[in-house]
C-alpha cells in the first residue's frame, strides 16, 4: 500500500515541477540605460521603475532589450502621408528606433519596441521586432503579443499590459522561429491532458490483456490462396489545400538603420 | 498405466514398466480392438446407471463405484487412480478421430504455472506471492478441427493520401481507387471447442496447437487424463467458424491492397464451403486458484505451454502505474517541445 502512495507522491512531485512556470529574475540593479520612454505619461513614476527594472533583468537574462515608447500627441508622428493612425504609429516606432540607435551610446541590439498611442483621434499599440528580432518575433508572433495585452490595454491597465508584453515577447524569443505560440501542443493543460490520457489508455490495454491474447490469425490457417479476379480502377482525385498556421516568413521592410522590422497591433 | 508427455509411452507407476502406444494399444475403433485393448479393458469402466446430469460406472480396478458427468469420457478412479475410460462415451459418433498428447508434464506445468502468476505488472502483490492452487488437471477439451474452402469477392474504396507543401499551403491529394478482388482460399484445422464447459473466449486464445504431433486416436493416450465428449456437433458449431474464417478471408483480401492509405469494404460476398470435421481431442492444463474467496479458473495449452485466464487487476497498481507512465509520457513530451520548439512551457 505504501509503494502506491510512494509511487503517486513521486508522480505528483515531478508533475508539479514540470509545470512550475519559468523563474522570475531576482535581481534588481540598473545599468544606467533607458528601455521605458513614456512620453505619453501612461504609467506613474513608480511604474515606470518598476518597468525599468524588468527591462533590465530581461537584458541581463537573455540580452534582448525590451523598450517601451508612449505618447499621447500625434504631432510626434512626421509621417503624415497616412491617415491611418496604425500605420503612422508604425513609422513612428521605426523612426524612434533609428533614432535611438543612431544618436544614443548605446547599440539596444535585439530589441522589441512596445509603442502605444493615447491620442484624442484614437488608442493604438504597435509591437515591432527590430533588426535580428524581426525574424525571431514575426508580424504574426507580434500580433499575437497584441492580442495577449488587448484586454488590459481596453481597460487602461497599461502597467499590466506592458508586463504582459515583457513575458510574452520574453518568451518569444526563446520559442524557436516559426513555431506558432498558439499551439495546443505548448499549453501545459493539454500536455497533461494528453499525457495522462496516453497513459491510462496503456494501463487499460494491458488489463484487457493480462489474461492472454490471441496470437493467431489467417496466415496460422490458410493454406491456399489464390486471386482469380482483380481490378484497380483509379476514379478520381482530390486537392485540399490549406494555408500553413505557422507563419515564418518574416515583416514588412522597414526603417533604415536595423535590417528590417516586424510589426503587430492594432487600436483598443 | 498413464501416459507420459515426455516419453510418448505408457509407464507404469509401480514398476516403471513402459509401453509403445501405437504398437501395443490400437484405437478402439479398429477391428481388433477385442484382442489388444486388454490392458485398458482391465480399467475401462462399465456403465452401471445413468440419469440426466450424471452416470455411474464401475472401477474394474478396484470395484469402486464411480458417479461421472454426463460428458466424461475418461477420469481417474478416485480410491484406486486408476485410469478409468468410458468406452461407451468415445465410440460411435462420439469417437474421436484425432488426439494431440500432452506434451507438458503436469510437474512442468505447475512450474510454469508458479511463474507465470509472478508476472503481471497489475496484479496484486498477494495473488502473486501466495500459491493458492487448488488443483491442476490434464484435460482432453473436445474440439472439431475444420477444413473450408472459400470462394469470395470484395469490392472497396481505397484511397492513396500524399501530402506536400506549396509555398505557404500544405497540399493534401487523395487519389480515390475502385478497387475488386476475387479468390479461392483454403483453410485447414481451425479449432473450435465443441465443450459446454468450456469458456469460447479462451479457448481460442490457447490458440495456436501443434498439430504435427496430432495422431489417430487411441484411448491411452487419454490414460491418466480427463477427457470430455462433445456437445455440440460440427453443425451446431458451423456459424461460429463460418464467421471466423469470413473474418480471415476479409483479413486476406485487405492484406492484397496494403499499397492504399485507407481501405474502406464496400461489399463482400463470401461462400464458405466445409469440407471435413474432424472430432479432435487436444490437451489443456486447467488449473483452479483460490484467491480472497473466489476461484479463478487458468487453462494451458499442454503442448505449448501458453497460459490464459482473467487475472484479478489490481486498482491501486493500476493508479499508481497509470500516474507513473503518464509522467514519464509527459516528460518526454516536455523533451521533444523543448528540442523542437527551444522552450520547456
Amino acid at each position: 500500500m505504501k509503494r502506491y502512495v510512494k509511487y503517486l507522491l513521486i508522480s505528483f512531485a515531478m508533475l508539479f515541477v514540470l509545470t512550475l512556470p519559468s523563474l522570475t529574475i531576482s535581481a534588481k540593479s540598473d545599468d544606467g540605460v533607458q528601455r521605458v520612454f513614456d512620453y505619453g505619461d501612461i504609467y506613474t513614476d513608480e511604474e515606470e521603475a518598476l518597468l525599468e527594472d524588468i527591462a533590465y533583468d530581461y537584458n541581463q537574462e537573455k540580452g534582448c532589450n525590451f523598450l517601451v515608447v508612449t505618447t499621447n500627441t500625434r504631432e510626434e508622428f512626421d509621417h503624415s502621408s497616412s491617415y491611418d493612425a496604425q500605420t503612422d504609429l508604425e513609422y513612428y516606432s521605426d523612426a524612434f528606433y533609428d533614432d535611438l540607435v543612431s544618436t544614443g551610446n548605446y547599440s539596444y541590439d535585439n530589441a522589441v519596441v512596445l509603442s502605444i498611442s493615447v491620442t484624442t483621434e484614437g488608442r493604438n499599440a504597435d509591437i515591432s521586432g527590430k533588426g535580428k528580432m524581426a525574424t525571431q518575433i514575426d508580424n504574426s508572433r507580434c500580433d499575437y503579443i497584441f492580442e495577449c495585452m488587448y484586454d488590459d490595454l481596453h481597460n487602461d491597465h497599461f502597467f499590466d499590459a506592458t508586463k504582459i508584453f515583457y513575458s510574452k515577447t520574453n518568451y518569444l524569443t526563446k520559442l524557436k522561429a516559426g513555431i506558432n505560440p498558439d499551439s495546443l501542443l505548448l499549453r501545459v493543460w493539454f500536455q497533461v491532458a494528453l499525457s495522462f490520457g496516453v497513459g491510462f489508455i496503456i494501463i487499460l490495454i494491458m488489463a484487457f490483456n493480462s489474461g492472454g491474447k490471441m496470437t493467431v490469425n489467417e496466415q496460422t490457417y490458410m493454406k491456399q490462396s489464390s486471386l482469380t479476379s482483380k481490378h484497380d480502377h483509379y476514379i478520381r482525385t482530390s486537392i485540399s489545400r490549406h494555408k500553413r498556421s505557422t507563419d515564418s516568413s518574416s515583416s514588412s521592410s522597414g526603417g533604415g538603420g536595423g535590417g528590417g522590422s516586424s510589426h503587430g497591433g492594432g487600436s483598443f | 498405466m498413464i501416459f507420459h508427455p515426455e516419453t510418448g509411452l505408457l509407464q507404469c507407476d509401480s514398476c516403471g514398466n513402459t509401453m509403445q502406444i501405437d504398437q501395443e494399444a490400437p484405437s478402439i475403433n479398429t477391428p481388433d480392438e477385442q484382442t489388444s485393448y486388454d490392458e485398458f479393458k482391465k480399467t475401462t469402466g462399465n456403465q452401471t446407471y445413468r440419469d440426466d446430469n450424471a452416470a455411474q460406472y464401475q472401477c474394474k480396478n478396484c470395484g469402486a463405484i464411480l458417479i461421472t458427468t454426463d460428458d466424461t469420457s475418461a477420469t481417474t478412479c478416485s480410491f484406486c487412480d486408476a485410469p478409468m475410460i468410458l468406452g461407451d462415451r468415445l465410440s460411435g459418433v462420439l469417437a474421436p478421430s484425432k488426439v494431440a498428447p500432452f506434451s507438458i508434464t503436469k510437474p512442468q506445468a505447475e512450474e510454469a504455472f508458479r511463474k507465470w502468476l509472478g508476472k503481471g505488472l497489475l496484479r496484486p502483490d498477494k495473488f502473486k506471492k501466495q500459491y493458492r492452487v487448488k488443483s491442476i488437471t490434464g484435460m482432453y477439451v473436445p474440439f472439431w478441427l475444420y477444413d473450408l474452402n472459400v470462394n469470395g469477392e470484395v469490392s472497396a474504396e481505397c484511397t492513396i493520401v500524399k501530402h506536400r507543401t506549396e509555398g505557404d499551403y500544405d497540399v493534401t491529394e487523395t487519389q480515390y481507387f475502385d478497387v475488386y478482388r476475387a479468390g479461392n482460399l483454403r483453410f485447414e484445422k481451425i479449432p473450435v471447442d465443441a465443450s459446454e464447459k468450456m469458456d469460447d473466449e479462451m479457448m481460442d486464445k490457447l490458440e495456436p496447437f501443434n498439430y504435427d504431433n496430432l495422431h489417430d486416436f487411441s484411448t491411452p493416450y487419454l490414460a491418466g487424463y480427463l477427457a470430455e465428449k462433445y456437445n455440440y456437433t460440427d453443425k451446431d458449431l458451423y456459424p461460429r467458424i463460418k464467421n471466423r474464417t469470413e473474418d480471415y478471408t476479409t483479413n486476406y483480401f485487405r492484406s492484397t491492397m496494403s499499397k492504399y492509405s485507407t481501405v474502406s469494404i464496400r461489399s463482400k460476398n463470401y461462400n464458405v464451403i466445409p469440407t471435413n470435421a474432424d472430432y479432435t481431442l487436444l490437451p489443456i492444463w486447467m488449473f483452479c486458484y483460490d484467491y480472497e474467496n473466489s476461484e479463478h479458473n487458468f487453462y494451458m495449452n499442454g503442448q505449448t505451454g501458453k497460459i490464459v485466464g482473467k487475472p484479478p487487476i489490481s486498482k491501486k497498481k493500476c493508479i499508481g502505474f497509470g500516474c507513473l507512465f503518464s509522467v514519464t509520457i509527459l516528460i518526454i513530451f516536455k523533451i521533444l517541445v523543448y528540442l523542437i520548439g527551444g522552450v520547456w512551457f
